[in-house]
């Protein structure tokens, strides 16, 4: 693969912009909005954790754990079940945050797409007491569909951590 | 006797102080953990000699290995020499294993291979054939699922299963036997570990309630449980109970219900394959095939069938554990279908599953409630279906209706035994007794009227 090539400062700044929107939508519970306006109906969307084994890669099998591996049905099965008021689980309203940093933006062999890093935590509080922070790192590709918008097409979401500190992971990354 | 305050088995009562006490909860280590076969792992994640895989029996890591006679051996996971942590990866292949410590060697046979300058710094007074790993007391394999025991005196696994082991048969024994897809996803949940051993063995009352809103998105024929508005109709399924805790439920038309929309295929697949366990076993458990399972081999590894989970409530705590999360199918299903199964039981059961962050409150709080003194005083009701239970002379184990606690009141039975002190020959000599105190109120029921 031929090395990439960093997007311009006006795209740089769209790429953040939708990223940054998108933090936004997953914290105030607006799941809707995002998956209709901000992913691609093509799109494949990833959770991964993997198992810890020797450096040298020896053994069978795959390392790999699919916390999600979703595409748009699976991921509209998702919302709706929110949407149903019976997800016993967000009464009262949990507290979500979503930190994004690190961003790095690249042009993809096709015009209309980006390959886009970056990494983020998240904060989740819910019930008084409860408290937990999850801390991943991301691999997107965005397109730019017909209408100029940016619509997530893949994302890899890489957990820094084998063991989910939590009862679930109940929110989008 | 020591369960006496804890748990009254012919009334269908249990002491809330048992999902919090450590006193309590150290006592279970030293009866019910140290007596039990406890799961581990399966066959099929080390198919190769030298594979092995890190597995937890309560605190203790094991070190679970294929041997080049093919065989399977379970070694403690520390080194003999100063007691460092032995292996420090949860899977893999090797020869052997060498402490990072000082670098003693041990064989994949647990033997310890070799001592850097052994003859110049040890000298005579070492006799290096002593001191190689620590084997677990047992371990066995039923159908590729690996089990140990630490207790030296436990029947065999088979035994151990026992009844359950007969229904096991109908999915575990299918030619080319059952697959685990990749290693397990690996969460923490704020629960003692009966929590959710007890919801797997026989909880079919909490489904439409608690899963109301992934069970409305599906929709359909599971759609009609939403709400617990009626009950479902008789003869939907049903639930049963053994004389070692384990428990399991089959709801028989709605089987792979949850992976309908990824593995479509699979209806057709238990179709097809149904007459060949006919053929093997018999009618009722080729029945089962196709069904939906709910199960908990006591004391803490529960899976559903039909869905594909299998799950390891591994306890840290008297009110945390770590679960473990599995997706397994047939072995010669295609590839293709296997992988899609791998994501549907990640999708539903696993740490981000649509169905298992609606368990997760319930499990929590039914433990940290406890928390309070005057509340852990309290205690649980599990009497759904007492006095229906059935002593039915085709079916191993006692059976109840598909929504009652019959499999609750079997597990703490067993559970309140071991508690106060049986051993394995006390509780092999008691034969079928074990019926007696769960069928109490059927009995009085029957001489009533």
């Amino acid at each position: 693969m031929p090395p990439l090539s960093v997007v311009n400062t006006h795209t740089y700044y769209e790429i953040q912009c939708y990223l940054h929107h998108e933090a936004r939508l997953f914290d105030n519970e607006e799941q809707r909005e995002w998956l209709d306006e901000l992913v691609d109906p093509e799109i494949r969307y990833q959770v991964l954790v993997t198992q810890e084994r020797s450096r040298d890669g020896r053994g069978s099998g795959s390392d790999t754990v699919y916390v999600y591996d979703d595409g748009k049905d699976e991921l509209d099965f998702r919302v709706k079940q929110f949407e149903t008021g019976m997800q016993w689980m967000t009464n009262p309203v949990p507290k979500l945050r979503h930190l994004i940093t690190n961003i790095e933006g690249f042009q993809c062999e096709s015009d209309n797409e980006f390959r886009v890093y970056s990494n983020g935590m998240i904060y989740r509080s819910r019930k008084v007491y409860e408290e937990n922070i999850f801390v991943f790192s991301r691999d997107d590709i965005l397109r730019r569909g017909d209408d100029n918008k940016l619509r997530l097409l893949r994302r890899e979401v890489l957990l820094d951590q084998r063991l989910v500190r939590s009862k679930n992971m109940l929110f989008f990354i | 006797m020591y369960s006496e305050e804890l748990i009254d088995v012919e009334n269908g009562i249990q002491s809330k102080k048992i999902f919090w006490e450590e006193g309590i909860y150290h006592h279970e280590l030293e009866t019910v953990f140290y007596r039990c076969w406890l799961f581990l792992t399966h066959e099929s994640l080390v198919p190769e000699a030298g594979d092995f895989i890190v597995a937890k029996m309560v605190d203790d890591e094991v070190i679970v290995s294929r041997q080049k006679d093919g065989s399977i051996q379970g070694f403690y996971n520390y080194c003999t020499h100063r007691g460092n942590q032995l292996c420090p990866y949860e899977a893999g292949n090797a020869r052997g294993f060498q402490c990072n410590y000082h670098g003693w060697a041990f064989g994949l046979d647990g033997s310890l291979q070799s001592v850097p300058f052994k003859e110049q710094a040890y000298r005579k007074h070492f006799d290096q054939s002593k001191w190689g790993l620590k084997k677990v007391a047992k371990i066995e394999s039923y159908n590729g699922f690996i089990f140990a025991c630490a207790d030296g005196d436990a029947p065999s696994l088979r035994e151990y299963l026992g009844e359950m082991a007969w229904y096991l048969d109908a999915w575990t024994n299918v030619p080319g036997g059952i697959e685990f897809l990749g290693p397990p996803a690996r969460s923490i949940m704020r629960a003692n570990w009966k929590a959710p051993a007890e919801n797997f063995v026989g909880d079919a009352y909490h489904l439409g309630w608690t899963h109301a809103s992934a069970l409305s998105v599906i929709g359909g024929p599971v759609g009609g449980l939403v709400g617990n508005d009626e009950p479902p109709p008789e003869g939907i399924g049903l639930q049963v109970t053994t004389k070692h805790g384990h428990g399991f439920g089959c709801l028989w038309d709605l089987g792979p219900t949850l992976m309908s929309d990824t593995v479509p295929e699979i209806w057709q697949w238990k179709q097809d394959h149904t007459p060949e366990i006919e053929e093997r076993l018999d009618a009722w458990r080729a029945r089962t095939y196709s069904g939906q399972w709910n199960c908990t081999l006591f004391p803490n590894c529960s899976f559903l069938y039909g869905t594909n989970a299998f799950k390891l409530w591994n306890p840290i705590g008297p009110n945390e554990i770590e679960v473990f999360t599995w997706a397994f199918a047939e072995k010669r299903m295609p590839e293709d279908m296997k992988k899609r199964i791998h994501s549907s039981v990640h999708r539903t059961f696993g740490p981000a599953g649509t169905f298992e962050s609606d368990d997760g409150d319930n499990l929590e709080y039914c433990t940290q409630v406890n928390r309070g003194q005057v509340t852990r005083t309290g205690v649980m009701n599990a009497q759904m279906g007492l006095g229906e239970e059935r002593d039915d002379p085709n079916l191993p184990g006692l059976v109840g209706d598909y929504i009652s606690e019959i499999s609750h009141r079997g597990m703490y039975r067993f559970y309140a035994e071991l508690l106060d002190g049986a051993t394995w020959d006390d509780i092999n000599i008691s034969g079928d007794l074990w019926k007696e105190s769960l069928m109490k109120a059927t009995r009085q029921d029957q001489e009533s009227v």
